[in-house]
């Protein structure tokens, strides 16, 4: 047998055992409704809707895939790598399509495009017919593009701005022209970060419900829902998300094998490439292109939303709508803070080549960023309501005329299934820093007589402050977006603005959503700013902005 | 950095430990309502039952099935004591799971006609929606429109626009006429209504409305109370678009316009069954009945308040005389036939 | 005998480094290890330091059994100094800080007295306040030793210490860590490439090859100067 140095205290070997036991038990109290027999509804999706589905999905994945990676890496590389008049400006603008949800985006467009809407109403004012079906796969796809590629440049600008000009050099001086030594350097060591970002827009693809049910687009997540909604039928849901799990799982699986045993992540510390002007026609085209694509994922559809909000506020501003805000505000703030604690600790935890049922414990506890909101919304609610039961007892010791169901009526369901969901998110940046980092600091902590715990407050944490406040940011922005956990599993009386939104536009009152959409859009766009907006210089210059 | 976490996560606690104590309330003040409506005139009709009481309102708003879902898993440890939901074959789905209970009250006799409320007393109906047929009057001269069936004639090849097939509203047109007609000839109507579709079904109902006037389509299957609001709506051209349009209400020399209802029962669970009766005859009386009928453009399910001016102006319509819980027995083969024919 | 190391062997996941490594040190002695790359020098020390554990064999240092067969003492509570290679400083400390950090559990005051010490030992006593970045080589390699030495270890490990400095400053900086070393009577184990190296520091020379010991030498060293 092999022994190894017990790096991690039992305090975290235990949080890590909690932690991805709270996180598997509610999946497994779903998993066994995919043994129950088969229902006519499965049978009737399966012969007739299946294959549309499966078909659907990919074609949705595999373009909207494509174009946030064309979009995310052509923004991320001109940004980092030429200057150009508002270029600042721009490198951090670019992430605020990020704020703006897929479903609100869907609902704009869909309106302004719609015959009261300003496009049309535009058009028919200059005598031009409005040709643009926004209802279809491909306006899906747009708006899924131009809401979502600032993953895509996030990660890229990251690597880019990290990678040595050694390579790009070492091309060059081998012969091989700046265009190629880009294609056939530069761009193949971006590809961890091009699939980490590719990877988190599909998955998110995959997850939106609101704008795919309201163009009617039939793909999984929708398929979910209907199964649901349609045909009352939980376990044909269940069926379903298993069918898409399989999907994503191929999908990994696939990128597993293409990437083979190279490695890609390589420290190298030198010189950056220093960026270069931009020059000829190219200083007005490329700055335009950009402007345009901000303008398709934040500007145009923020300016419909202020129309709306001039149109609608005497009716939705008011003291309802800022209790939406503060419950919006307070349960991000919580979740996000737990989110990436426990994250943190995670990471920590599988720090030092996790092996073997460690590395797979660990991947369990981020499963739940690939199983489909509804899925999680009932798995959650059943945990919580077969807790409650085992707790009663307490409760009632604690007060004699107790109900049986606290917590399962309480706002920690809906804080537990945020944690289930966005896990992935907060541990995979953290590890991500951790891997930036590298493992001496931390070694050296431990030589200088330090425990686990006082060495993951006093180095790790200060050293990963940049990957902790991305993780932070990214989650916080995800939760206050998140829709179908936020409606099954809230309380009673309790609204955030994304539920309001969710309501006034299934009531069919989009006006209405202005306020709310445009609040919610702008507490998720400041902190884009304090995360990738102009950095003041101090002395956190070893420190590197994400 | 470390202050900002421990500040964090007291935040956390303190909105943990404020969610618990939600559950410890007192019983006997509170009733908890799983309501699928959430327009801002229920709340205020809630507001003055809480008024006139004493009684507080919870109330957990969300889709019919997840609520449903939720009733299933909590069992006879569920809090709630009243379901609502805007489609009466949802609620009877509710009733066969056994999630409802009975109740007699000759207040809500009184105050709902008959074939308004379920027969052993399961549920009771709050508001009436019609689903008719509006048309451009440019293109359609009223006189060409008749039925629902009648839209399935090469005539009207592509000209007609509506919903999805996984939309509710006409999931329970369709389960109508399975119950009026029986399957194939409901299977006929759907295949010929598909034959004669303008463009794929997508958006919501006042899209339909607004394909009218963009010229799209000619005629469009939709709600009575969407035109209602989009002509009170806060953009100018929206109520352009409903006072262009016309109203009709098909089946009137046949079988009836499709009605639908929005619905409450008890839960077969619920902890304060008294006090859900006394909100769900609250509920329908006079008061609270103008209060849906002025808001949101619904009729009213007591016969004794009239609707909106502006349905007055429609004038009276037939509705389809048929038990309305069959809306609920059909549902699933309804969406089944509407898959089959290609409604998508 | 002050460092006593038994039989002791180490492999990572699928490859064997060490093979059973025998051989002991006195209080006070300065060993250098040589040998090729990759021949599992480095492990040795982390081996030592507690930041690996070895598949067998037996580590005794001052009297006390850190590892054997039953139990071993994880790097924190082991007392043995490390400086490492690229000397791992922590970029958000201050040098000051930095030395201060393995006096946790020593009195404010006593610390204060403690950092201003090793500070004037290697000769930086205007440099408390400066960051790492701010250093040239040289002088972050004598904050790493200060910083290594300051909770008084048992013993003290040093891997490649030379190897980022150059040469010029190398001769200088090699006899101010002799001297240093001496003084504070610190039994260690330095790694190196370089015999000169060897030569000029430690008492006696180990060459280690494929993780096995294939020669050792006692240093016949020539009177300094
Ligand atoms: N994390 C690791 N996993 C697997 N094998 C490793 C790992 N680290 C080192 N090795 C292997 O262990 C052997 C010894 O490595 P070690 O770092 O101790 O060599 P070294 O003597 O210090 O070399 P150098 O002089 O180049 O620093 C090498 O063959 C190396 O490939
Ligand atoms: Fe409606
Ligand atoms: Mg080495």
């Amino acid at each position: 047998m092999k022994r190894r140095i017990n790096h991690d205290g039992p305090l975290f070997s235990l949080f890590a055992l909690i932690a991805g036991l709270a996180i598997i038990v509610p999946l497994l109290f779903i998993l066994r409704h995919l043994f129950e027999p088969s229902t006519d509804a499965w049978r009737h999706i399966r012969q007739i809707w299946l294959l549309a589905y499966i078909r659907n999905t990919s074609v949705m994945i595999f373009w909207t895939a494509f174009g946030t990676a064309l979009i995310g890496t052509y923004a991320a590389v001109l940004t980092t790598r030429y200057t150009f008049f508002g270029v600042r400006v721009l490198s951090w603008m670019l992430v605020l399509p990020l704020a703006v949800p897929a479903y609100i985006a869907g609902y704009v467009y869909a309106d302004m495009l719609s015959y009261t809407g300003t496009v049309t109403r535009f058009l028919r004012l200059v005598s031009l017919p409005q040709l643009l079906q926004p209802m279809t796969m491909a306006g899906a796809v747009f708006i899924f593009v131009f809401t979502l590629y600032p993953y895509v440049y996030l990660f890229v600008r990251a690597a880019l701005k990290r990678q040595s000009a050694a390579y790009a050099e070492s091309a060059l001086t081998l012969g091989v022209g700046p265009f190629r030594a880009f294609f056939l350097v530069v761009l193949p060591l971006l590809r961890p970060a091009l699939i980490g970002g590719v990877f988190l827009v599909v998955l998110e693809t995959l997850n939106d419900y609101g704008l795919v049910a309201y163009f009617n687009i039939r793909v999984f997540s929708f398929a979910i829902f209907n199964a649901w909604f349609s045909f009352g039928e939980v376990v044909t849901a269940i069926r379903l998300s298993a069918v898409l799990l399989i999907m994503v799982f191929v999908i990994l699986v696939l990128e597993r094998v293409l990437r083979g045993h190279r490695r890609y992540t390589v420290h190298v510390k030198g010189r950056v490439i220093a960026a270069r002007p931009l020059r000829g026609l190219a200083r007005v085209v490329h700055p335009f292109c950009l402007w345009l694509i901000l303008g398709f994922g934040f500007l145009f559809p923020t300016m419909q939303l202020m129309h709306y909000a001039v149109l609608t506020w005497r009716n939705t501003l008011n003291m309802t709508l800022f209790y939406n805000f503060m419950n919006t505000l307070t349960i991000a703030l919580g979740s996000t803070a737990l989110i990436v604690v426990i994250a943190l600790m995670l990471a920590n935890f599988g720090r030092f080549r996790p092996k073997g049922w460690k590395r797979a414990w660990l991947k369990a506890t981020t499963l739940g960023y690939a199983i489909p909101g509804a899925v999680i919304a009932i798995a959650v609610n059943l945990f919580f309501i077969t807790v409650d039961r085992q707790l009663y007892p307490l409760y009632r010791w604690l007060n004699p005329a107790s109900p049986v169901l606290v917590l399962s009526m309480s706002l920690g369901m809906l804080v537990f299934a945020y944690i289930l969901r966005f896990m992935a998110i907060g541990y995979n940046s953290i590890e991500a820093g951790y891997d930036k980092l590298g493992e001496t600091f931390t070694e050296a902590a431990y030589t200088l007589n330090h425990r686990k715990l006082s060495t993951l407050l006093k180095i790790d944490v200060p050293l990963l402050k940049s990957s902790l406040f991305a993780a932070a940011v990214i989650v916080f922005i995800d939760v206050v977006k998140e829709l179908p956990l936020t409606l099954i599993l809230r309380p009673a009386n309790y609204d955030t603005l994304a539920s309001r939104i969710y309501e006034y536009a299934s009531d069919e009152m989009i006006q209405d959503t202005g306020v709310a959409s445009l609040i919610l859009i702008m507490m998720s766009a400041l902190l884009i700013y304090a995360l990738s907006g102009p950095k003041k210089r101090g002395r956190s210059a070893h420190v590197r902005p994400y | 950095m470390r202050k900002l976490l421990v500040v964090a996560l007291l935040i956390t606690l303190g909105i943990l430990l404020s969610g618990c104590r939600f559950g410890s309330e007192n019983p006997e003040q509170v009733l908890t309502i799983y309501s699928e409506r959430h327009y801002d005139t229920d709340r205020d009709i809630y507001a003055l039952f809480e008024a006139e009481t004493g009684i507080k309102v919870n109330l957990v708003r969300d889709s019919a099935d997840p609520l449903i879902t939720r009733l299933q898993n909590e069992g006879a440890d569920s809090p709630a004591d009243l379901l609502i939901i805007a489609d009466v074959g949802r609620l009877h789905r509710a009733k066969t799971f056994g999630l409802l209970q009975p109740v007699a009250s000759t207040v809500l006799h009184e105050n709902i006609p008959e074939n308004y409320r379920d027969d052993e007393g399961y549920w009771f109906g709050l508001t009436r929606r019609a689903r008719v047929i509006v048309y451009h009057p440019a293109r359609v001269n009223p006189s060409e429109l008749s039925t629902y069936e009648a839209l399935t004639d090469p005539v009207w090849a592509n000209r007609v626009v509506t919903r999805t097939s996984t939309n509710i509203y006409n999931q329970s047109l369709m389960a109508s006429f399975i119950a009026l007609w029986g399957e194939e000839a409901a299977k006929d109507w759907a295949a010929g209504l598909v034959a004669n579709f303008a463009r794929n079904p997508q958006g919501n109902d006042r899209d339909q409305a607004k394909a009218l006037l963009a010229g799209v389509a000619d005629v469009a299957i939709m709600n009575t109370y969407y035109i209602g609001r989009m002509s009170v709506s806060s953009d100018p051209y929206e109520q352009e678009v409903a006072q262009t349009v016309g109203i009709f209400f098909p089946n009137q020399a046949t079988t009836g316009t499709h009605v639908n209802i929005s619905a409450a029962g008890i839960t077969q669970h619920a902890p304060n069954k008294e006090a859900a009766i006394r909100f769900l005859e609250f509920l329908v009386s006079e008061t609270a009945q103008r209060l849906y009928a002025d808001a949101n453009f619904e009729y009213p399910i007591n016969p004794a308040v009239e609707p909106h001016e502006l349905l007055t102006s429609w004038g009276a319509f037939k509705a389809q005389d048929l038990p309305l819980s069959s809306l609920g027995v059909h549902a699933t083969q309804a969406m089944t036939l509407m898959d089959e024919v290609g409604w998508e | 005998m002050y460092v006593h190391i038994e039989n002791l062997s180490f492999s990572y996941p699928k490859t064997p480094v060490l093979h059973q490594l025998t051989f002991t040190m006195q209080k006070g002695e300065i060993l250098a290890i040589i040998g090729s790359s990759g021949s599992g020098k480095s492990t040795l020390l982390r081996t030592l330091s507690g930041l690996e554990m070895p598949a067998c064999g037996r580590i005794h240092i001052a009297g006390e059994t850190v590892c054997d067969t039953s139990r071993c003492t994880p790097a924190d509570k082991r007392e043995v100094g490390f400086v490492f290679q690229d000397y791992a400083l922590f970029p958000h400390r201050t040098v000051a800080q930095n030395i201060a950090f393995g006096l946790h559990k020593t009195p404010r005051k006593a610390r204060q007295a403690r950092v201003d010490a090793l500070l004037e030992m290697i000769a930086m006593t205007g440099f408390a306040r400066r960051y790492p970045h701010q250093l040239s080589g040289g002088q972050q390699q004598r904050v790493a030793l200060a910083r290594a030495l300051a909770p008084m270890p048992k013993m003290l490990l040093l891997d490649e210490p030379f190897s980022n400095i150059d040469t010029d400053l190398k001769h200088t900086i090699r006899l101010e860590l002799a001297s240093l070393l001496k003084k504070a009577n610190m039994t260690s184990i330095l790694v190196t490439h370089d015999e000169e190296d060897a030569r000029m520091l430690a008492d006696r020379v180990i060459v280690l090859e494929g993780g096995r010991i294939v020669h050792e030498e006692r240093v016949v060293r020539t009177p300094r100067h």
